[in-house]
């Protein structure tokens, strides 16, 4: 019991202090770490980050102007890249120790580990069930009460439990988009990764349900480590932990600041940062 | 000025289009009815299970029907597994460049250009002479398939290629293995596509002759086994017309039957599909 109290993990959160000026706190336990990491489509530099960490449990936003290579930053994460033709990823991205990019990385057990929900929601066109059942069969889970048991969990976690509980037969396709949403978010957790990556996840919904989707992201919080990108600063001020800024600089992505939320929005140390919360550019 | 010449433009695009589609209606519609008047009457019960007289003059088309089904059973069989499984492995498992992609859908167009004579040609040299299957269903069959091939692998292929990058994207983020998800996502998203195909070839054969002259025979008697030779519907309405004088009230009666099964059996085929979709999809 002590021993939990005292581990780094539970201990008090110390705010990861600016990635550019002073350099990252190495002692905080982070889940993602990023180190120089390079992103080229037909042979032209796209994205250049230098550094970035995010914290175990936390929700870290990646925010900045379209085209800055936020999507492409978060696709690196899980390896989505791979799937772009003519795209080539140097650098490392280590998530426990394991660089994520190395060659002889299994990208299936990779991301079982790493889920990813998109802008716009894509459930399968199956049954509710059945989107979530197929992700767990595919990973080797049989046991018939053991998926019942883990789709109810994820549904609950969602807040979609008792909206779709006398229905989960029928097909996905007829919930609404915010719940179609939610559910793809489910489809992500129901798998028990440690690291969500929600690519604008609440860009294609409605004001409503934008905000109720929200509400389960901030629920999330420290089980899983979070990685939202958004367009949408104040829903990154409401929902993140840290914030990492990213600019276009000569035709290159780059990330300018990275820090806690409260730092980022009240003091920011880049004068990019500072006109682009203040929305003088972007 | 401009807004009055663009309304008469308008008017007889309309027009245009109007007598075109009504053309062609009348078309279809004068065709199928000639064939029910002159076949109609001649269509009974007797006339579908009894054997051929005289030629097919008199008596009705039992085996024929036999036969036809046979041969078709067999087409499908080997068509449909074959067609399906090429365009899963074009689509899903090679990676060719997009030039050898074109170069396959190129050929695999020209190849359903194909007249049906060549197929017939083709098989009779290959299936009944190399294979050594002779003239028979089998062989009759086999040809069909080959000729339907290229049909099903395109269609089939086109509906694999329509499958929302959305979907693709959460396939590969949830990691899931190639096989479950072409069986349990991508092949059910397909279904509708692949089944147009899949009717579409079945109407085209068994509405075939030429390609099975040469192959399955024209023996018109009931079919003992696979290996035997049998008549199809389609060589016995062309024997008929053309080579039997006084066949024609017969000719007409088995034109009537044939399209009366390929309109049962597209309708089949969608009404099956919707129900075992209806479920998990929205049509």
């Amino acid at each position: 019991m002590l021993s939990e109290l005292v581990s780094p993990e539970v201990g008090p959160k110390i705010a990861p202090d600016p990635m550019r000026i002073p350099p990252a706190d190495l002692s905080i336990p982070c889940a993602i770490d990023i180190k120089e990491l390079r992103l080229f489509y037909d042979g032209r530099q796209a994205v250049n980050c230098s550094g970035l960490r995010v914290e175990k449990g936390s929700v870290m936003a990646l925010v900045g102007p379209s085209g800055c290579g936020k999507s492409s930053i978060l696709s690196c994460i899980n390896r989505m890249s791979d799937l772009v033709p003519n795209c080539r990823v140097e650098g490392q991205i280590l998530i426990d120790k394991i660089d994520v990019l190395d060659k002889k990385t299994n990208v299936k057990s990779l991301r079982k580990r790493v889920g990813m929900v998109f802008q716009r929601p894509n459930p399968f066109p199956k049954s509710i069930r059945e989107n979530l059942a197929l992700p767990l069969r595919e990973h080797g889970i049989r046991n018939r009460a053991m998926i019942e048991e883990k789709i109810e969990r994820a549904l609950r976690d969602v807040g979609l439990w008792n909206e779709v509980y006398v229905r989960l037969d029928s097909p996905a396709m007829l919930l609404s988009g915010g719940q179609q949403q939610r559910l793809c978010i489910a489809r992500a957790i129901v798998l028990e990764p440690e690291i969500i990556l929600l690519d604008e996840p609440c860009s294609a919904l409605d004001p409503i349900s934008a905000s109720v989707v929200e509400e389960f992201i901030v629920g999330l919080k420290g089980r899983y480590t979070i990685v939202v990108v958004t367009h949408n600063l104040a829903q990154a001020r409401r929902i993140a932990d840290s914030v990492s800024v990213c600019w276009v600089e000569n035709d290159c992505g780059c990330l300018v600041e990275s820090g806690d939320v409260n730092q980022i929005f009240s003091k920011p140390l880049c004068k990019i940062t500072q006109s682009y919360i203040q929305g003088l550019r972007g | 000025m401009s807004i009055e010449r663009s309304r008469i433009t308008d008017a007889a695009v309309a027009i245009f289009l109007w007598v075109v589609s009504s053309a062609i209606l009348l078309l279809v519609v004068s065709l199928l009815f000639n064939i029910l008047w002159h076949g109609l009457p001649h269509v009974s019960w007797s006339f579908l299970v009894d054997t051929p007289q005289e030629a097919g003059r008199s008596g009705g088309i039992g085996p024929i029907l036999v036969s036809s089904v046979l041969i078709l059973t067999v087409c499908v069989a080997f068509a449909v597994p074959l067609g399906v499984g090429t365009a899963a492995f074009l689509t899903e498992y090679c990676k060719f460049s997009q030039r050898t992609n074109r170069g396959i859908q190129g050929s695999l167009d020209i190849l359903s250009g194909v007249p049906s004579i060549v197929f017939g040609l083709f098989g009779n040299i290959f299936f009944c002479k190399i294979l050594g299957l002779g003239f028979s269903i089998l062989s009759g069959g086999l040809t069909l398939a080959c000729m339907v091939l290229p049909v099903i692998v395109r269609t089939s292929e086109m509906s694999l290629r329509g499958v929302s990058p959305e979907i693709r994207q959460a396939i590969e983020s949830l990691g899931l293995s190639k096989s479950g998800a072409l069986f349990h996502i991508l092949l059910p998203i397909a279904v509708p596509g692949i089944t147009a195909g899949v009717i579409l070839s079945v109407g085209r054969s068994l509405a075939e002759a030429a390609a099975l002259i040469f192959t399955s025979g024209y023996v018109d008697r009931m079919p003992s086994s696979l290996s035997d030779s049998g008549r199809a519907l389609a060589i016995h309405i062309y024997d008929l017309s053309m080579n039997v004088p006084g066949g024609d009230k017969n000719a007409y009666a088995s034109a009537v039957v044939l399209i009366a099964l390929l309109l049962a059996m597209s309708t089949l085929t969608r009404i099956l599909v919707r129900i075992t979709f209806q479920r998990t999809r929205i049509c």
